[in-house]
């Protein structure tokens, strides 16, 4: 063969080959930071599952990674394929990842997530559906998708449930579902107001909690738990579902409600003001069907809110420098013992921690300009079991460089 | 031998061929005769596997054409069929780099007779000499069948006397070989055999030999007799 | 084998006078350009500098130095215009590799398709020749950004400019982004779905040239119905409604869809150049 002849046509492949090959090569390769969770103290498998999500402010592009205990991630490596794969595990509520997770089939195209119930025998998803007919004055007739899997047989049900007395509200959303036996129990916001109450402030909402018949495929009870009220003196009282529930895909038998008592005052335009005057918390236990108070100190601003996980009420408060933890034993109604978590960074305001409660365990991370600190402890105990810190590859100047372009913003778990 | 059975083709509502069957033998130059237009290039083009037929077969020694055909037939355009900026040497490198049944000597030998210059490039030549080269392109290479159209439309006389001259030549000799033409003075008494199409039908099919023996006609008078009768 | 290697060469050599073309427009119009900014930039900051009575390095202080990425946006069009000229040129060529073939009367198609090898590596050869193309203009592409980059901080020196990283550069640039993906496997699947386009209009020239104006309406409805053939999850009627599907089942199901749709193209495109090619 006559190899002169053809160079131009050989040359060329091993162009394309040499130039595109070597680029990939290099970005495959490239060194990029490697941040990672790094324990100062306690067991490392606590913090085994973390993944703290945010960017990289390098001087001239910014790009997303995610930091865990063994090493960084960045998305920029990573394939189209990659990204999408991880797109479903990524929830920031461990409870639902792990149902994502178990039963991706279960939980495809459903949206609203606090619609999830989980138990050894049965999956159930229920979602308000708003109504397609007459909405002139802003409110529809609303109905219940329920979608329910049982575990053992496989067996599946699909059914709308038609809220009794068809009533039209404003809005529905459900917020909590529990199962027992061939029930379900679903508690539910909705708005009574027209779509004019709702332009002058006045939601007039209500919370409903509606008994579903599996067999009988509908709504065979629907009883108000709380509503909105206009009290004397020009003071009204508002209830919220407090949606706080760490565990909210498990089974639980309380549901938080908030609780805020105003004073409605008129403005010249004609809207109506309202002035905070208290808040309280109340559950809802569903096994008593009744609603019990909860003394906790309610957060003034709404930026804190208590959590909920088992049968406990976790509450944050600021002391010095620790993060005061208060826990509230709900089924016994009666104040738990409080634990102090020391932060060797210096603490701000609660905003700016992080938490996340899962079954015993309560994630914390702060973050000081750019200095970041991991925690977890174990909230039956009040004990810290993790303390850890970023750290990042390098010499100390290539270290402190580094942590400096570092950016991370949230947290969640994996499974 | 080449089969042609039946063969029909329309282009747009336009029947060129019905029925068209005749056969080409090897060792024989085939004519096909017929006014312009008939559809005398379209036979080769379908011989050749360059335009699908609508109807019936065709067969070269007993098989379908197919691309390994290729090395058996070979088909000579009326015009040259390389792209105009190459050179004769180049298109000669060409033939040899894709054909096994390329005679290298051959080419040099048809290349000197015609006396063509191998730097020249194709557009070029002159209309007798890219006739010329087109010639060589074909009749270099070592191919049992070898189908031209019009091989002398448009060349000056003493091309197509060369051209001729090829004919009764050792390079012929062997070959079956099948061209079509509109008029043939030239070379009517190179010809075996004749096939007369009119209106997409063969209207006669005979070997010049035969009838002049046995019916004292030339191939004119059978001609004048086919298409005015 | 053999053969259909050769006939690679032969479209190579056919092209690569257009292609040293296209590659030489781009290399001079992004050099001229980044050449340009340079002094472009260099001349504003004196004049601001000027009238606020500062120092270039008061000024290197507030504002930075202009990076290599900075400079890169700002040369915009002298950038941008040679590659979407290849772009073009490139998707002309798809139809022009075939249609050149009929310039002429007894054009090469004679020839092409009386080759003593089998019709489907006519075609693959063309497909081969026309990714060889688009894959040298991006081998280029990436050649020349580091080129420039050492051209822009020859020229502008390093009191306002600085260099920037390759992969940073690539990134931030949403048009070299799409050209060059991050990962390989993205570039699989960005020129995976380019090959497919590739082969529809390798078929739908092989419709035109075997049925002629019939051919086109058939390109026109074949093109049509391959639309509605990848779209079908979409459309298909029933509780399926587009957020059914995880993003990586989505992605799985239209990756699916295209291999088929890819070779029945490739499939009719062979059957059309075996047996319905016409001169």
């Amino acid at each position: 063969m006559n190899v002169k002849r053809y160079w131009f046509s050989i040359a060329l492949p091993v162009f394309v080959a040499i130039s595109i090959g070597t680029y990939y090569v290099g970005a495959a390769m490239r060194d990029l930071p490697d941040y990672r969770i790094e324990k100062v103290t306690g067991d490392a498998k606590e913090a085994a599952n973390l993944v703290i999500d945010g960017e990289t402010k390098r001087p001239q592009i910014r790009y997303q990674l995610e930091v865990g205990a063994d090493g960084s991630s960045y998305d920029i490596k990573k394939s189209l394929i990659d990204q999408m794969k991880e797109v479903y595990y990524t929830e920031s509520n461990p409870d639902l990842a792990h149902l994502k997770k178990e039963h991706r089939g279960f939980t495809r195209g459903q949206n609203n997530y606090s619609g999830f119930y989980a138990d050894d025998i049965k999956l159930v998803y229920a979602a308000a559906n708003r109504g397609s007919g007459d909405s002139s004055d802003g409110r529809s007739s609303y109905s219940i998708s329920i979608r329910t899997q049982d575990l053992k047989s496989g067996k599946k049900k699909d059914f709308q449930a038609i809220l009794p007395g068809k009533p039209k509200y404003y809005s529905l959303y459900v917020y909590d579902v529990q199962a027992k036996g061939s029930q379900l129990k679903l508690m539910a916001q909705l708005s009574k107001g027209s779509a004019e109450d709702y332009r002058r402030g006045i939601l007039k909402s209500e919370i409903h909690l509606y008994t579903v018949d599996l067999d009988k495929e509908g709504i065979i009870d629907d009883q108000t738990i709380a509503s909105d009220k206009k009290l004397e003196g020009g003071r009204a009282e508002h209830f919220q579902i407090i949606g706080v529930n760490a565990d909210f895909v498990s089974p639980s038998d309380y549901v938080m409600i908030g609780r805020s008592l105003v004073q409605t005052k008129q403005l010249s335009d004609g809207n109506t003001e309202e002035i905070p005057i208290e808040s309280n918390y109340l559950a809802y236990r569903y096994s008593a069907d009744t609603l019990i108070p909860v003394p906790i100190k309610a957060s003034v601003d709404g930026m804190d809110y208590p959590m909920l996980s088992e049968r406990q009420v976790i509450t944050f408060s600021m002391k010095d420098n620790q993060l005061h933890v208060d826990r509230y034993d709900i089924a016994k109604q009666q104040q738990g013992s409080s634990f102090d978590i020391l932060l060797s960074l210096k603490l701000s305001q609660l905003s700016s921690i992080q938490k996340i409660v899962y079954g015993d365990r309560l994630y914390v991370f702060n973050r000081v300009n750019a200095e970041y600190e991991v925690i977890v402890a174990d909230t039956t105990r009040g004990k810290v079991v993790y303390q850890g810190k970023i750290a990042v590859d390098g010499n100390a100047e290539q270290q402190a460089a580094r942590m400096k372009e570092l950016q991370l913003y949230g947290f969640y778990l994996t499974f | 031998m080449i089969e042609v059975k039946g063969i029909g083709k329309k282009y747009g509502r336009k029947h060129v061929l019905r029925e068209v069957s005749f056969t080409a033998e090897k060792g024989q130059i085939t004519c096909l005769i017929g006014i312009n237009g008939v559809g005398k290039s379209t036979v080769l083009k379908a011989i050749m596997g360059l335009t699908p037929v609508a109807s019936g077969t065709i067969l070269i020694d007993g098989r379908t054409v197919s691309s390994q055909l290729y090395d058996k037939i070979t088909f000579i355009p009326d015009s040259i069929t390389m792209p105009p900026n190459m050179t004769v040497d180049a298109c000669m490198q060409f033939m040899k780099d894709y054909y096994a049944s390329w005679n290298t000597k051959r080419a040099a030998e048809l290349a000197g007779f015609f006396k063509l210059n191998g730097r020249d490039r194709v557009g070029e030549l002159s209309k007798g000499n890219a006739a010329k080269l087109n010639l060589l392109l074909g009749l270099a290479l070592d191919v049992d069948y070898v189908l031209m159209d019009e091989p002398f439309s448009g060349i000056d006389m003493f091309s197509r006397e060369q051209i001729a001259s090829v004919f009764t030549s050792h390079l012929i000799e062997e070959r079956g070989v099948i061209i079509t033409t509109h008029e043939i003075n030239d070379i009517e008494h190179l010809i075996d055999k004749v096939v007369l199409l009119e209106n997409g039908l063969v209207r006669r099919e005979f070997e010049t030999e035969e009838v002049r023996l046995q019916e004292g006609k030339s191939v004119m008078d059978v001609m004048r007799e086919v298409y005015n009768g | 084998m053999n053969r259909y290697l050769k006939l690679v060469h032969w479209e190579i050599t056919r092209f690569w006078k257009m292609l040293a073309a296209l590659a030489i427009v781009t290399i001079v119009l992004q050099c001229a350009g980044i050449l340009y900014e340079t002094h472009r930039y260099a001349s504003e900051v004196y004049d601001r500098v000027e009238s606020d009575h500062s120092t270039i390095a008061a000024f290197v202080q507030e504002h930075g130095k202009h990076s290599f990425i900075d400079g890169l946006a700002r040369a915009g069009l002298a950038v941008y215009a040679p590659i979407a000229l290849c772009i073009g040129g490139l998707v002309l060529y798809v139809f022009l590799i075939w249609y050149k073939e009929w310039f002429g009367k007894n054009a090469f198609i004679y020839r092409l398709l009386t080759l003593p090898t089998a019709r489907r590596n006519i075609y693959f050869a063309k497909f081969t020749a026309i990714l060889l193309f688009v894959f040298a203009l991006v081998g280029l592409q990436l050649v020349l950004l580091p080129i420039e980059d050492g051209l822009y901080m020859m020229a502008g020196g390093d009191t306002l400019f600085e260099s920037s990283n390759i992969f940073d550069l690539i990134a931030n640039d949403r048009l070299l982004s799409m050209l060059i993906p991050q990962t390989f496997t993205d570039f699989v699947i960005n020129y995976g779905a380019g090959a497919i386009a590739v082969f529809i209009g390798f078929t739908a020239v092989l419709l035109e040239r075997s049925y002629k104006l019939k051919g086109i309406v058939a390109a026109i409805l074949y093109i049509a119905a391959v639309g509605v053939f990848m779209m079908m999850p979409v459309l298909l009627p029933g509780n399926l409604t587009v957020t059914y599907w995880y993003t990586i089942e989505w992605f799985g199901i239209e990756a699916a869809l295209g291999l088929v749709v890819a070779a029945v193209t490739v499939w009719l495109g062979l059957h059309l150049i075996t047996k319905k090619v016409t001169v």
